[in-house]
């Protein structure tokens, strides 16, 4: 499937038709190469890096991979399995097959975000910020330990402005962040 | 030694230690630090998870902005630097991506044209400026006390990006937290994550990941940990309380710090420049020792 086609099926994607797992196999193609059942052989590695299993009911990373794989994406990009992920990059750095379960997370974040399925509500508000005024919050007024509060200006820190023009830095971020790409 | 400083929005917004302890002892290392105007945010946080074209643009953007002033950039943050790398080689691989980006700038003015090279703080520190010549600025080096160094997960990986760190034995923080006078012994979860990237999905597993880290410390008896990264010490610092209230009592209770911070305490600089009094974990009593 090259771009032109790509685009179509986009278009088909953002107006709320199910992605097949083609495409979500093309998502991954790109960030990754090429994913198939002997991409991995669950030997495990990368699970034994990965804080998720042990402190929350996650899926090992392996097995993320092993579900997009028999056709369960669907389940996984409506799921918080994804977002547990810390993005640490031991899984990565652990797979004597050079194969990324980050990678394949990595795309079923951005994948499950742009559809609208889940996206968590903390990680939408940076967005919107960023979109806004070119940072994830306003500098804040910060609680010091003797419960005064202190900002920017009061410690003697710069008033740092963000984007010089903030209307053509909104036009450009928008003008990508809305193009319909695989990735 | 001259840097446009990006300090990152966690830095910027909400964990001035980490800044103020950065301009107050770099200068007197000779590494000049000058605000990068205009920039924002490098993406990694946010756009990352819904658009990696916005993402990239971001970062790109602060690239084009360092490149215009002629200066590279120094990092303070973790992300930002991985961020900064990753797009970096992107940009190199993919001349389509590049075009797009570079056509997508000119609406601001900004042209790409290979960016400005990245520097992490621990790369300037231990690489550029050295340990000899920190520990000849020591004035009151920091004896009798173990401190256990986190150096953040992107400090070190991917291997493939080029870290600031051995990907398998980051040492650097260690070495520069001994050049003032401190030991800073080995331990088995040095490598492991703050996991506060995930606080902004889910709450609870990322106190457990950050709070099983702060335990194993407590229990091998260091005095503290240190770090460079904001969204690190935002995690360790600011939230004992609610690890407490999740994991009970006593559990955690370790005094956090920027390694600036404690290089600029054994400079002789006041805790208050350096944004000691904004520390939210027990740091009275090693203060008061120190």
């Amino acid at each position: 499937m090259h771009r032109e086609q790509t685009d179509e099926f986009m278009e088909e994607y953002f107006g709320g038709r199910w992605i097949e797992a083609d495409f979500i196999s093309l998502m991954l193609q790109r960030a990754m190469g090429d994913l198939t059942e002997e991409s991995c052989k669950q030997c495990g590695k990368c699970a034994v890096g990965c804080a998720i299993p042990i402190v929350f009911e996650g899926l090992p990373p392996y097995k993320v991979s092993t579900k997009v794989q028999s056709g369960e994406a669907k389940e996984l990009l409506k799921s918080d399995v994804i977002w547990a992920c810390t993005s640490c990059l031991a899984c990565e750095e652990r797979c004597p097959a050079d194969m990324s379960p980050y990678e394949v997370v990595s795309v079923l974040k951005n994948l499950s975000a742009r559809i609208g399925y889940h996206y968590p509500r903390g990680y939408r508000d940076l967005e919107r910020n960023v979109s806004k005024f070119g940072l994830i919050q306003k500098p804040k007024a910060v609680l010091a330990r003797s419960g005064e509060h202190f900002d920017r200006e009061a410690l003697g820190l710069p008033c740092l402005q963000g984007p010089t023009d903030i209307g053509k830095f909104k036009e450009a971020l928008g003008r990508l962040s809305g193009m319909r790409v695989v990735l | 030694m001259r840097y446009a400083l990006f300090q990152g929005c966690v830095a910027q917004t909400e964990q001035y230690g980490c800044e103020l302890s950065a301009r107050e002892v770099l200068p007197k290392l000779g590494v000049e630090l000058v605000d990068l105007e205009g920039s924002s945010c490098c993406g990694f946080l946010s756009f990352h998870n819904s658009s990696p074209i916005g993402w990239k643009y971001l970062t790109a953007r602060n690239l084009a902005l360092a490149k215009k002033l002629g200066l590279d950039i120094l990092t303070l943050c973790n992300c930002c630097h991985l961020s900064f790398c990753e797009v970096k080689r992107d940009l190199e691989a993919d001349q389509g991506l590049r075009k797009t980006i570079d056509e997508t700038l000119s609406i601001e003015g900004l042209e790409y044209g290979g960016g400005a090279e990245v520097y992490h703080i621990l790369e300037v520190l231990h690489d550029r400026v050295g340990t000899d010549e920190i520990a000849a600025h020591v004035t009151r080096p920091l004896r009798n006390l173990d401190l256990a160094s986190h150096p953040g997960c992107y400090a070190f990986r991917p291997k493939v990006l080029n870290r600031p760190n051995d990907g398998e034995d980051p040492r650097k923080l260690g070495d520069l937290i001994k050049a003032l006078g401190a030991d800073s012994s080995d331990y088995d979860e040095k490598l492991d994550c703050c996991g506060s990237s995930i606080s902004y999905a889910d709450g609870e597993p990322s106190l457990r990941i950050a709070g099983s880290k702060l335990k194993a410390i407590k229990d091998r008896g260091f005095d503290g940990l240190v770090t460079v990264c904001p969204l690190c010490f935002k995690m360790f610092d600011g939230e004992q309380p609610a690890m407490r209230s999740l994991m009970g009592e006593g559990v955690v209770d370790v005094p956090i710090f920027y390694y600036t911070q404690l290089l600029g305490l054994s400079m002789g600089i006041s805790p208050e420049k350096l944004g000691l009094h904004l520390s939210l974990s027990p740091v009275e009593g090693f203060l008061t020792n120190v």
